[in-house]
């Protein structure tokens, strides 16, 4: 719950950096901003309850979420890359995806309460990219998994523990990091609260200790996001460490991917909504494609 | 020039003549590349149609003047300038009547719209055959009192403007507020505009701009400014540009009182000038990478725009409004250690911007979003007038700095970078284009500039002469057009770039995606006046502090429910 934030705050520290700037004074500005915001008084155009209700829900389910990932990687016997072998597999994978979706619902109810036409532009571009995201990330696991389980008839674990299948598991992690990338709301797909040109957009009717939770939310959703891919590596390469060392592996890999993201993300620029929705197909067609090419190479010709 | 000698030894220009065909009024001057004609009101229509025909012509700016005082009439002076052949003409137009009444140009000329309900607002000069409006006042300005009639001081305007804001303040149920902060939104740059974008989707379908937030009677202001305090005054005008107002005044009294300037003063001018075309065109580069979102570029171009800045102080004080301009010349001379050091920093500067702009412009995002987008054709840019970048984007040649060659400009060669595509990537390519062209330029000033005086005050003031002034600024053509009076201007207009090129505005964002209408808008460089109003008003006391002039916006407190 503490690290978000810190994260945010070494992010901003570096991009000054690399934009010639000082930057915030230190890296607990981040923290100082949402606990200022939380001491200001709330004005809103609806009932305030209902924001706090709801961004308050929003990050309950964040935080059954984060503990969700770490009783997987902490549970020596765990089954969640078994895939054709248990049920308890589908089960958390479900639940994951029903939390982040869930997390998202809540978040577009918060945006659409406000009539505020940029508000409205704002949760409508936020939910193309998260349909057009969520959409080709399934698609691409439909792929992999009815072409593994059709064929070999093994665990996605089985396959990926097979020394010729390095460069497979390394494509698989593409579309994974991929949709991480998307779902944490950074360039060029930051646009449900593009500045400049919707005056915050989707947020623009926050303000106060709202502003302040849902930055919160925000963060702590970017982090856990990030955190998925590093879990599904954990669980890949798992050996016979101490189970709680995997938590500490697992804070420590998501702090550099939120970190590297970050970095991506100030080497672009803002995208539009029919580009970011070419782009994100193209890049997920490259990714299904090379994964496929990949396969073909390593199961059928050799 | 193409001329000929007549029996008595007058010199002639042909090229001139042959623009007068058709003309139907007295011509004062046809020499120097001014052409001033006096025209009757009821041959306006018929003179301005004919000089149209010649091609090429466009509106460079129009002034309304109240000259019942020397001469018993309000004047209309129209400019129109004709690139090709380097000519401007002047059109005077006497309107010797208690209510003037002059015919509308709308039809012939689509440029002189603001120009014509401007006149009508501060003058009252009614343009027969259109339909007028509040435009630059706020509504709540009081009727019949035009601000820029000899009948009234600025003194007298204050007394009489009572902006109605605790009656707007009940009207709207606002009582229980105690601060008001009045501001239309910002979507591009942070100046007071206000656009109303209708849109379908994320398309716009069409626009709208209402302007003259702040109306800060500027004009108004310099008739109660001796000659020398008014180059201060003009700096004032814009805080991008500032220097190119104090020239182009300069210039323009220079122009009516046929002022000799030294040479050195013409350069160093010249110098400033471009450095602040430097600095203006970083600043817009910034700004617009984001825009886009690559706020990485942003801030390293304002990184080497801050060496023009130190540059600036270093040449002239200061790091904007120099303060350096005189009528007759300027204040601060150049020396050779300085100019030295100028050259050194421009060498860096030109290589650090090279390398920014290669990585910036080659961004994809920037570069998707800058490409056919804000789009404006070649004969929208030329039935507008259309100045500056704006319409060398479009394909359309104009430069002031070579057609009117003023300053040192007439020494050096200078070739107006144009880009023919229309979009915001031709309008962000002249400017870039433009920087490297400003450093060469102020290299070859520096190292020919000659030695000598650098200010003539060896001058005396001739009531009744007309001059204008021209510079090519940053954002296009900046004009002043003064009348001269006996120890102040007795009128002095002046004309930005941005007023020029905002009526494209609308026509580039149609059809253009939500996300790039910032940037379009952002695309003409629009510089709006620099200065927000705030009124702090307190119910509970009944009290009304007024930070500044209290000019209301246009649409008053209905904006901001």
């Amino acid at each position: 719950m503490f690290i978000p934030p810190l994260l945010d705050g070494i992010e901003r520290k570096i991009k000054a950096d690399i934009q010639s700037r000082v930057g915030p004074p230190t890296v607990l500005q981040t923290w100082y901003d949402i606990l200022k915001l939380f001491s200001k008084e709330m004005v809103s155009q609806s009932k305030p309850t209902f924001f706090i209700f709801a961004l308050s829900a929003s990050l309950t389910l964040l935080l059954i979420l984060s503990l969700i990932l770490t009783y997987i990687i902490v549970n020596p016997n765990n089954t969640l890359l078994e895939f054709g072998t248990t049920s308890t597999s589908f089960l958390l994978l479900s639940l994951i995806l029903v939390l982040i979706i869930s997390i998202h619902a809540i978040n577009s109810l918060i945006y659409t309460v406000s009539s505020n036409p940029f508000s409205i532009i704002g949760v409508f571009r936020a939910l193309t990219i998260d349909l057009m995201n969520e959409a080709m990330f399934v698609s691409f696991l439909v792929i992999m998994f009815s072409l593994v389980i059709n064929r070999n008839s093994v665990s996605i674990i089985q396959l990926f523990s097979h020394k010729r299948t390095i460069p497979l598991i390394i494509v698989s992690y593409i579309p994974l990091v991929l949709s991480t990338y998307i779902s944490s709301r950074r360039l060029p797909y930051d646009l449900h609260e593009a500045e400049p040109e919707l005056a915050s957009g989707s947020i623009i009717e926050l303000s106060g200790p709202a502003l302040g939770l849902y930055i919160y939310n925000h963060l702590i959703e970017r982090y856990i996001v990030t955190s998925i891919p590093v879990t599904m590596l954990i669980l890949a390469l798992m050996g016979c460490l101490n189970p709680l060392l995997y938590v500490l592996i697992l804070h420590l890999g998501t702090s550099i991917l939120y970190l590297l993201f970050g970095l991506i993300s100030f080497t672009v620029g803002r995208s539009r909504i029919d580009m970011a929705f070419k782009t994100i197909s193209l890049l997920y067609i490259f990714a299904i494609l090379l994964w496929i090419g990949v396969y073909i190479f390593e199961y059928i010709y050799r | 020039m193409n001329t000929s000698i007549d029996n008595q030894g007058n010199i002639y220009d042909n090229d001139a003549l042959s623009l007068l065909k058709g003309v139907k009024g007295e011509v004062l001057e046809y020499t120097s590349g001014i052409v001033r004609i006096r025209v009757h009101p009821d041959k306006l229509l018929e003179t301005v149609e004919a000089i149209v025909k010649n091609g090429e012509v466009y509106l460079r700016t129009m002034s309304a003047s109240d000259e019942r005082s020397v001469e018993g009439c309000y004047k209309l002076y129209y400019v129109f300038g004709i690139d090709k052949l380097r000519k401007t003409i002047v059109i005077e137009t006497p309107l010797c009547s208690d209510k003037p009444q002059a015919p509308t140009l709308i039809n012939i000329v689509k440029a002189i719209d603001w120009y014509e309900k401007e006149a009508h607002d501060l003058l009252g000069i009614e343009f027969i055959g259109r339909r007028l409006y509040r435009f630059v006042l706020p509504e709540d300005w009081p009727s019949d009192v035009y601000p820029l009639r000899k009948d009234y001081t600025i003194h007298d305007l204050m007394k009489l403007y009572k902006p109605r804001i605790i009656e707007r303040a009940k009207e709207v149920e606002a009582e229980a507020a105690v601060i008001i902060p009045i501001g239309p939104y910002h979507p591009a740059l942070h100046e007071p505009e206000y656009f109303e974008l209708y849109v379908r989707g994320e398309k716009v379908v069409d626009a709208r701009y209402v302007g003259f937030m702040v109306h800060r009677g500027i004009e108004k202001l310099g008739e109660n400014m001796k000659y020398d305090q008014v180059p201060f005054l003009a700096e004032r005008i814009c805080g991008i540009c500032g220097f190119v107002h104090s020239t182009s005044y300069c210039q323009a009294v220079e122009n009516a009182l046929k002022i000799d300037v030294p040479e050195r003063a013409h350069y160093i001018r010249s110098i400033i000038l471009e450095i602040e075309r430097i600095h203006s065109h970083l600043l817009w580069l910034g700004v617009a990478l984001h825009l886009l979102g690559y706020d990485t570029g942003f801030m390293h171009i304002w990184r080497i725009r801050e060496d023009v800045m130190v540059l600036a102080e270093l040449l002239t004080g200061s790091r904007k409004t120099y303060g350096l301009n005189l009528v007759g010349g300027v204040r601060r001379d150049i020396d050779i250690g300085k100019a030295n050091k100028c050259l050194k920093i421009l060498e860096d500067v030109g290589r650090e911007f090279k390398q920014l702009v290669e990585v910036s412009v080659s961004v994809p995002q920037v570069k998707a979003r800058l490409k056919g987008t804000g789009y404006l054709s070649r004969n929208d840019a030329e039935s507008l007038s259309l100045v500056g970048p704006t319409a060398r984007g479009s394909g359309l040649a104009r430069d002031v700095r070579r057609d009117y060659p003023y300053a040192a400009y007439k020494y050096v060669d200078v070739k107006p970078v144009v880009y023919s595509e229309g979009d915001n990537l031709s309008r962000t390519m002249v400017r870039v284009d433009e920087v490297f062209q400003s450093i060469e330029l102020i290299r070859e000033f520096i190292e020919n500039m000659p030695q000598g005086d650098i200010i003539n005050k060896d001058w005396e003031v001739e009531p009744g002469r007309v001059g204008i002034g021209s510079v090519e600024a940053p954002r296009g053509e900046v004009i002043h057009i003064v009348r001269t009076g006996k120890y102040s201007p007795y009128r002095w207009r002046v004309r930005t770039p941005t007023y020029q090129n905002l009526p494209a505005v609308p026509i580039m964002l149609r059809e253009t995606d939500l996300a790039d209408a910032p940037l379009t808008i952002a695309s003409i460089d629009p510089c709006f006046s620099c200065t927000d109003r705030v009124i702090v008003l307190d119910m509970r006391t009944n009290s009304v502090k007024e930070i500044s002039i209290a000019v209301f916006t246009r649409r008053g407190l209905s904006s901001i429910r």
